[in-house]
């Protein structure tokens, strides 16, 4: 990584944990269930259209989550930083946009993100440099199969940071809070469809618990398998996805 | 003022350790059984039945249930839930395949009702078998998590953490069983 133009150490939180950058898992190549991918390294300028982002920007991510079964699951959690070029660091907020319209659409259009419980997040670690860390608003937007859309659009008058989101991440995988995250709002976990809530209609109810029940038993080389009843993600409809919809029964958006 | 504090921490020391001795031999394990029906020479075409059991159930809001049994041996005719798991807002589910020679159960219990806790033997489910063969000699092997890590045998608690337990399978053929 190098400091002008290219990704940033900075910018990748995990490089900073010894435990990660020592183990050949978590930072080995990006088919490994990793956390960080540099993306759109290729980069020379600010772009100036969709054309100047490389064709590659995010492939190896969007490779990740084009796991098909039988193939090995796509990892749970993902962290894609972009170059300083492509993030809205160096250059205008116009040519981060390039970025996501060239990068989002190939996310969306992975396995995963058709098929499977997903969502994906994004959003800046920090406000331009003139401008008040603490109070400026900061961009934060949700899309994918598991965030809350069309007639179920969340609003909030919650105040949301970066905690908030480090919450929502940590409830997801039943990981404890840690730090500030613990007393930050809980309105992110808001905009995603409730945890049992198999056919996305905000309710989890007796027809989510049968959706999974009809497929009991199937895994992901089956046919019959439907990973919207897969609700650990975990490759099976098994006794643990019929426990999170029973516990969320009555759940509401 | 300084001894009666020293001997207040050790008696409660003391009590945390006998309560912590009831509570060990009070969450013992249920043992999931299939019966025993060594000794048993059946034709073909005959039914039977078996009784899929739990020693005791500790604190249990869903269970899953995976036997295995030798295919072309014996045919899966019918299947009923125990008295215990019938109730309402218990959702029950099944997937099995006599070709392929499984049984898979899942019961989970939502809108409040649970967890379910006996000290008695329970009835989990009741199966209806019939010979497919001459003196069939069959295996009902329950599959453990550790064989089966996504389908195999789990019992959960109300937080959805795995709860322990043991296995005896079951049999059934003319000579004595694998015991």
């Amino acid at each position: 990584m190098g400091t002008s133009g290219e990704s940033v150490a900075k910018h990748d939180p995990f490089v900073y944990f010894a435990n990660i950058i020592t183990s050949s898992v978590d930072c080995g190549s990006a088919n490994t269930p990793g956390l960080v991918v540099p993306a759109g390294a290729g980069s020379i300028s600010c772009p100036q259209s969709a054309s100047d982002i490389p064709s590659t920007a995010a492939n190896a991510l969007v490779n990740d989550f084009n796991f098909q079964p039988p193939n090995p699951s796509p990892p749970n959690l993902a962290f894609l930083v972009p170059n300083l070029l492509d993030d809205s660091h160096d250059c205008s907020v116009s040519s981060a946009d390039y970025y996501l319209n060239v990068v989002l659409p190939k996310l969306f259009n992975t396995y995963t993100f058709q098929h499977r419980r997903a969502a994906v997040v994004v959003t800046c670690d920090e406000p331009k440099g003139t401008d008040n860390a603490q109070t400026t608003p900061l961009y934060f937007a949700m899309a994918g199969p598991m965030a809350r859309s069309g007639s179920y659009t969340y609003s909030t008058s919650l105040s949301l940071n970066h905690y908030s989101l480090l919450k929502a991440i940590e409830d997801n995988f039943g990981l404890t809070e840690i730090g500030n995250s613990a007393t930050s709002s809980s309105g992110i976990a808001s905009m995603f469809y409730p945890a049992g809530d198999v056919d996305a209609d905000c309710a989890d109810t007796i027809g989510d618990l049968a959706s999974i029940a009809i497929v009991f038993g199937a895994t992901s080389t089956q046919t019959n398998f439907n990973p919207m009843a897969d609700l650990d993600g975990n490759g099976a409809i098994n006794i643990v996805d019929l426990a999170i919809s029973a516990i969320n029964f009555n759940v509401t958006c | 003022m300084r001894s009666r504090i020293i001997l207040g921490i050790g008696m409660v020391a003391i009590i945390i350790a006998v309560s912590g001795l009831f509570h060990a031999r009070a969450t013992s394990p249920p043992n999931i059984a299939m019966p025993d029906l060594s000794g048993h020479c059946l034709d073909n075409g005959v039914t039977f039945t078996t009784v899929l059991t739990a020693s005791n159930l500790t604190n249990t809001q869903d269970w899953q249930v995976n036997i295995t049994f030798t295919p072309g041996m014996v045919a899966t005719m019918s299947y009923a839930f125990g008295s215990s798991f019938t109730g309402p807002n218990t959702l029950t589910s099944k997937n099995n395949s006599t070709s392929a020679g499984y049984f898979l159960l899942g019961i989970a219990f939502y809108n409040g009702t649970g967890p379910f806790s006996t000290a008695s033997p329970v009835t989990l489910a009741t199966f209806t078998w019939k010979t497919l063969v001459v003196h069939p000699n069959v295996t009902f092997h329950l599959v453990t998590l550790s064989e089966n890590a996504l389908l195999g045998t789990e019992l959960l608690d109300p937080n959805r953490n795995s709860l322990p337990y043991t296995t005896t399978d079951g049999f059934l053929g003319c000579q004595l069983g694998p015991s």
